[in-house]
């Protein structure tokens, strides 16, 4: 819908614990409270930091994904992805 | 009377926290031992109070309210960041003196936003564990400039915050001796595919105007500029800009510049001292 609506997800998951674990336990059910389109929700999923990032998305919160998602060791996987 | 002894300048990225061994360990000590050497001088100095300037980022504040800035009033705690590797704990504040800081600015025409109950992040916690807890009894009150989310706080506003300080602390009725840290910068691309990346060359001529107090030729770099040669972390030089502005006649050092790649910045210490 916008990439408010992305920025509003990424910051919830990336920023409260509690609301990483709702994620990763539905992760579709959870995305469906954002008004998001279907590629969002995609890049969302796939941890696609890249495309987040030339969505528009602000870089601090797609690295907070990343480490809500991937894990605290995420950040070799992170520049690899960033410099694919 | 209220005084304001100095500023200091420091760095607040929280790998130093959280990953403590990743650059070679004389690399480390070097660094903690800036950070220690800093206390030392605020116990000196007998700093009892200290102003932090930290920046979000866009973590504690979420896309429903971005504050340009902020100052808390009321409770603090820290850090947020689970990952950080120390303790959440409450800092010890000085309430009066951070209500009157508020007070002063909307006098001054500063629109600042307060916190009464506010979880403090890596900016002001890295500051906070490894200088500011050297000194005993020592008092803190944070405060939070945009700089994590477009558009950043304007230089010329950051400076005004800085002077607004200022005014306060003077005309506050107590014997209270402050100092003001300006935390975080120099270059770092924080997120970015480039991170990692130090433009030591800005460092440094950055570091000069910082020992010749030219406030002006900082604040004429525009956040394009910084960008493209200090990285979206360069940013944090607002929070040196409005630090400085609260000292406007000390005596400039830089006390140490180092890159550290394994930390992804270049880490500069300094220190602004009231002229006697």
């Amino acid at each position: 819908m916008s990439i408010n609506a992305v920025e509003q997800a990424l910051w919830q998951i990336a920023n409260h614990a509690n609301e990483a674990e709702l994620y990763r336990a539905n992760t579709a059910s959870y995305l469906s409270q954002f008004r998001l389109e279907p590629d969002e929700i995609e890049m969302i999923q796939s941890v696609d930091v890249k495309g987040l990032t030339q969505r528009g998305a602000n870089v601090m919160l797609v690295l907070g994904l990343a480490r809500a998602i991937l894990g605290p060791d995420c950040i070799p996987e992170y520049m690899g992805k960033m410099n694919s | 009377m209220a005084n304001i002894v100095g500023a200091f300048f420091l760095p607040h990225v929280p790998l130093i926290l959280s990953e403590p061994d990743a650059p070679p360990r004389e690399v480390k000590d070097k660094i903690y031992d800036h950070f220690a050497d800093i206390g030392e001088r605020l116990a000196t100095m007998n700093v009892d109070t200290v102003v932090t300037i930290g920046a979000d980022h866009y973590g504690l504040f979420g896309p429903g309210c971005i504050p340009q800035c902020l100052i808390g009033i009321g409770d603090v705690e820290g850090p947020a960041e689970d990952w950080l590797g120390i303790e959440r704990t409450a800092l010890s504040t000085n309430q009066p003196l951070a209500r009157a800081i508020l007070d002063q600015g909307q006098a001054d025409g500063i629109d600042w936003a307060f916190a009464k109950n506010l979880r403090v992040d890596h900016s002001i916690m890295v500051p906070h564990h490894l200088t500011v807890l050297q000194v005993p009894g020592i008092r803190t009150i944070p405060v939070y400039l945009n700089q994590g989310v477009e558009p950043a706080i304007p230089s010329k506003r950051a400076r005004a915050i800085g002077e607004s300080i200022r005014n306060a602390v003077l005309a506050w009725p107590g014997n209270e001796r402050v100092a003001v840290l300006g935390t975080g910068g120099v270059s770092h691309w924080v997120g970015y595919a480039q991170m990692g990346r130090i433009n030591e060359e800005f460092d440094r001529r950055f570091l000069d105007l910082f020992e010749a107090r030219d406030i002006d030729a900082m604040m004429a770099l525009s956040d394009a500029e910084i960008l493209e040669h200090a990285g979206n972390g360069g940013l944090e030089i607002k929070n040196w800009i409005c630090a400085m502005a609260a000292v406007p006649d000390g005596v400039a050092e830089v006390l140490a510049y180092q890159p550290v790649p394994q930390w992804i910045t270049g880490m500069a210490f300094a220190e602004l001292r009231e002229a006697a």
